[in-house]
């Protein structure tokens, strides 16, 4: 086909290195990606990170109108509490200075429990007729809004930092990251319909396994929101200790252990949670370790490990592997049948470090909505 | 895509065990449904009355 006189075989030929056009066609893309790679790469890595954000602001939005509509139907007489419940998503938290951080753990206890009263106090304010319940799952989807608010707030400012500064390598780090901000953030959007319902979640394992072996004790509040109970085994007298629930809270273990040994000292203390199990692990698979097993800031983990230092009383550890998503959402069949095994293994340790007449303190940790005792 | 992720779908049930001859049931969550709570009489046998074992999800396939 030659139309215009042209022969485009001949003009592309590439077996000839004299055809000028073939010269421009390889030279011109090696300058443009020479001088603006970096841009064609900052615009295709902001439009992955703008499409992940848009998605984030949905996540918020979605979840504080589910907050705003719990609130609403559950208390009816209510005025609306949106403009309140607004106000609670701006809060922040300033942790103590760390440029000289010896003693810091109990500041950063002081500052986390009285966040923790605030916002238990503030959210009661809510409704003259708020059940213990009902508070500690507006508290919690509360966390989860405030969560995702943060997360969102955050990524814009580094995205829109890079973008004014038309700096390249500030929003390569934002890019590594992103896909382990949008997991959180998905795992958190899933756990609000789960703390509605009053659901039990991935976490509360340790407190359904110790529940259960503490179901037919006599019950008494040791420090707040955390229960414990005595019975006997084999000879040897077990402590129970678990938040109270089927209330959305993880009590206080660090001050209810502190309370117990005071009391009566156990001779090994064993401690079941939920761990977040590495890629490739199976969800549900049980280790058994030493050290106190529980997760947070550190705080109440500091608080066991010290006063199990001072009296010298061995920590056995038992976790059941999880993901995050998996961690504060409806509890995985694969998780909850694990409770049986789990039992075994607290009583087989229990057999193997103590005699008769000792003692054993047995700590269900972790987050004990829709599970009692 | 080769990394494409699957969406779940996990829909939450009660389990139920009679405190006397441990028969098992289970059905679709209720709300107010928890983990310990006292259930109705066990249809099996009669005499023990049911609790809720578990509340668990399990996955659509």
């Amino acid at each position: 086909m030659d139309f215009l006189g042209i022969n485009i075989d001949k003009l592309f030929n590439s077996t000839d290195n004299s055809n000028p056009l073939m010269w421009l066609v390889w030279i011109i893309p090696i300058f443009i990606f020479m001088f603006y790679g970096q841009r064609i790469q900052l615009q295709v890595t902001s439009s992955e990170i703008n499409k992940s954000m848009e998605k984030l602001k949905t996540f918020r939005d979605e979840t504080r109108t589910e907050l705003i509509d719990y609130v609403k139907n559950t208390f009816k007489s209510l005025q609306d509490p949106t403009i309140k419940l607004d106000r609670y998503f701006e809060y922040f938290t300033i942790m103590p200075a760390d440029i000289d951080p010896n003693g810091i753990v109990p500041k950063i206890r002081h500052i986390m429990r009285s966040r923790e009263a605030f916002t238990r106090e503030q959210v009661k304010t809510l409704s003259s007729n708020m059940n213990h319940l009902e508070a500690s799952k507006i508290t919690n989807i509360l966390e989860v809004v405030t969560t995702l608010h943060l997360l969102y707030k955050t990524v814009r400012h580094l995205f829109l930092t890079a973008k004014k500064q038309n700096n390249f390598p500030l929003i390569l780090p934002l890019q590594m990251m992103m896909p382990f901000i949008m997991e959180e953030a998905e795992a958190l959007k899933t756990a609000v319909s789960a703390f509605k319902q009053g659901q039990p979640i991935g976490d509360g394992i340790g407190p359904m396994i110790v529940g259960k072996m503490m179901l037919d004790t006599e019950k008494k509040i040791v420090a707040l929101e955390t229960v414990w109970g005595e019975k006997n085994f084999e000879g040897r007298k077990l402590y129970l200790m678990k938040a109270e629930g089927p209330a959305a809270t993880v009590g206080r273990p660090g001050d209810a252990l502190e309370k117990i040994i005071m009391e009566s000292k156990p001779d090994i203390i064993v401690m079941i949670d939920a761990a977040l199990k590495l890629e490739g692990e199976d969800t549900g698979s049980i280790a058994q370790g030493f050290g106190a097993a529980i997760g947070g800031m550190g705080a109440e983990r500091f608080q066991i490990e010290e006063v199990a230092t001072k009296h010298k009383i061995p920590i056995y550890a038992i976790v059941i592997k999880e993901s995050i998503k998996e961690a504060i959402t409806l509890m995985k069949k694969e998780i909850a049948d694990t409770a049986e095994t789990v039992t075994l293994q607290v009583y087989d340790i229990i057999k193997e470090n103590t005699k008769t007449g000792q003692s054993a303190l047995i700590i269900g940790v972790g987050n004990t909505l829709g599970v009692s005792q | 895509m080769i990394f494409s992720k699957k969406k779940e779908i996990i829909n939450p049930y009660t389990v139920e065990e009679c405190n006397s001859c441990h028969a098992i049931s289970k059905r679709k969550f209720r709300e107010g449904d928890y983990v310990f709570k006292a259930a109705d009489r066990c249809d099996s046998c009669k005499i023990g009355y049911m609790m809720i074992a578990k509340v668990l999800g399990e996955v659509v396939k």
